[in-house]
């Protein structure tokens, strides 16, 4: 078993009083928890220290610690408490609703010896709920038009015989017509197995859509660009523009400036209580460089128009 | 096939997810979450509720703070959220107007 030295791992020394100890912690776990911290280091790192300071910050529990440190045995990583110890005479702490799990070493001093009562034992720390576990969904925009099924795959580490193994897991789903970015699904029970008959966890699915080539998303809306050919968004034209299901034809009108938007009511995403439009931005789009006989024409229409495309910069300087 | 389910009771929230009754009494009194429901036996809350009451929870035990101060982190992560949504939904309409630099 590796030796945890949580002094070392709160940054502290072993004569630290415990103001400073509550101090070391309260730093480092508002740098290293999981929920301000995305990063999956930081909350190997958060469970080492909430444990470092459950012990320390705890005096019969940091005697303890303190006695093993000096007498026990470490011998290239491998740590063996001394002959005859005994630890966690009344050791009793709640884990409810915290992220920290404690390690084989913390266990193997303060949870598995004395003071509990048989029946306590195994209520207190024996029979525990499996994990909840959260996995990203993607889902493509036309699939949320309606309900549809989903084959979710996902990787449970489950516990056996004190070892810990990847346990494979496929589940047929079904998905509610409307979900949106960021929606959370719970499916009971198909999270980590329990300990000792302990309840399974659950299983949260996180929708995320996946990046349409075509559309955006705006809440129900949905976006599209229109790119038009400079002579289109100057004499108007008629577009057929992809939907998520289907096709729409749109006018546009002479004049049509880059950033117009046009609406088309109900060709958004749909829910069961909202449906959204498409809105059709436009985008002037110029060809590549013109040849001889189209610069012929551009440079006519130069020569004719009194067109200032930069009169801003003039009221403004 | 394996149905979802949309909604949980204060109950069952307690009793599956292991967290304590006042506690979410207080993530409510503290508008970090609202259930359906006027009354504490009717409430019901949604997925995405459980995701920030776990979150508060959590917060709130391990860096010992009060639960205004939970409030205000979990405000604040919410906006970070939303905010970074926004932008990356921003970013990828910018970029469909966008050309490569000369």
């Amino acid at each position: 078993m590796e030796f945890k030295d949580y002094y070392k791992i709160l940054g502290v020394k072993p004569d630290a009083d415990a103001k400073t100890i509550k101090t070391a912690y309260r730093k480092l776990a508002q740098k290293y928890h999981p929920d301000m911290n995305p990063d999956k280091a930081a909350e190997a790192k958060f469970r080492d220290i909430a444990e470092a300071y459950q012990v320390l910050k705890n005096e019969q529990r940091r005697a303890e610690f303190d006695e093993l440190r000096q007498y026990g045995s470490r011998t290239s990583g491998d740590f063996r408490p001394p002959p005859g110890w005994q630890g966690a005479r009344d050791f009793q702490f709640s884990q409810e609703g915290s992220s920290a799990d404690f390690s084989d070493f913390f266990n193997s001093i303060f949870g598995n010896q004395g003071g509990f009562s048989q029946a306590e034992f195994r209520q207190a720390s024996n029979e525990r709920r499996g994990q909840d576990v959260e996995i990203e969904l993607p889902v493509f925009l036309e699939e949320t038009l309606s309900a549809f099924q989903k084959t979710v795959e996902y990787t449970l580490q489950v516990r056996e015989n004190g070892q810990v193994k990847p346990l494979k897991k496929h589940l047929n789903v079904k998905i509610p017509q409307g979900v949106s970015e960021g929606q959370r699904i719970r499916l009971a029970g198909q999270g980590a197995p329990g300990m000792n008959n302990g309840a399974p966890g659950d299983l949260y699915l996180h929708i995320r859509l996946v990046p349409h080539p075509l559309f955006d998303v705006s809440g129900h809306n949905i976006l599209i660009t229109v790119p038009l050919a400079p002579w289109e968004a100057a004499l108007g034209t008629k577009v057929t523009v992809p939907t998520l299901n289907g096709k729409v034809n749109l006018t546009i009108p002479a004049g049509t400036q880059t950033g117009k938007k046009f609406r088309m009511k109900g060709k958004g995403l749909t829910s069961s209580t909202v449906t959204g439009d498409l809105i059709a931005i436009a985008k002037v789009v110029m060809p590549a460089k013109p040849n001889a006989q189209s610069a012929e024409h551009w440079r006519a229409l130069a020569a004719s128009e009194s067109f200032n495309p930069r009169r801003e910069w003039e009221v403004s300087s | 096939m394996t149905e979802h389910v949309n909604s949980i009771t204060l109950t069952d929230l307690c009793r599956i997810e292991g967290i304590r009754r006042d506690a979410v009494t207080a993530i409510v009194e503290y508008g970090i979450v609202k259930p359906q429901g006027n009354v504490t036996q009717e409430w019901l809350f949604e997925s995405g509720s459980v995701y920030w009451i776990k979150k508060a929870t959590r917060l709130q035990m391990d860096l010992e703070l009060d639960w205004l101060a939970v409030a205000m982190v979990i405000d604040l992560l919410k906006q970070k959220d939303a905010l970074e949504a926004e932008n990356q939904r921003i970013n990828r309409l910018l970029q469909r107007f966008m050309n490569d630099m000369e």
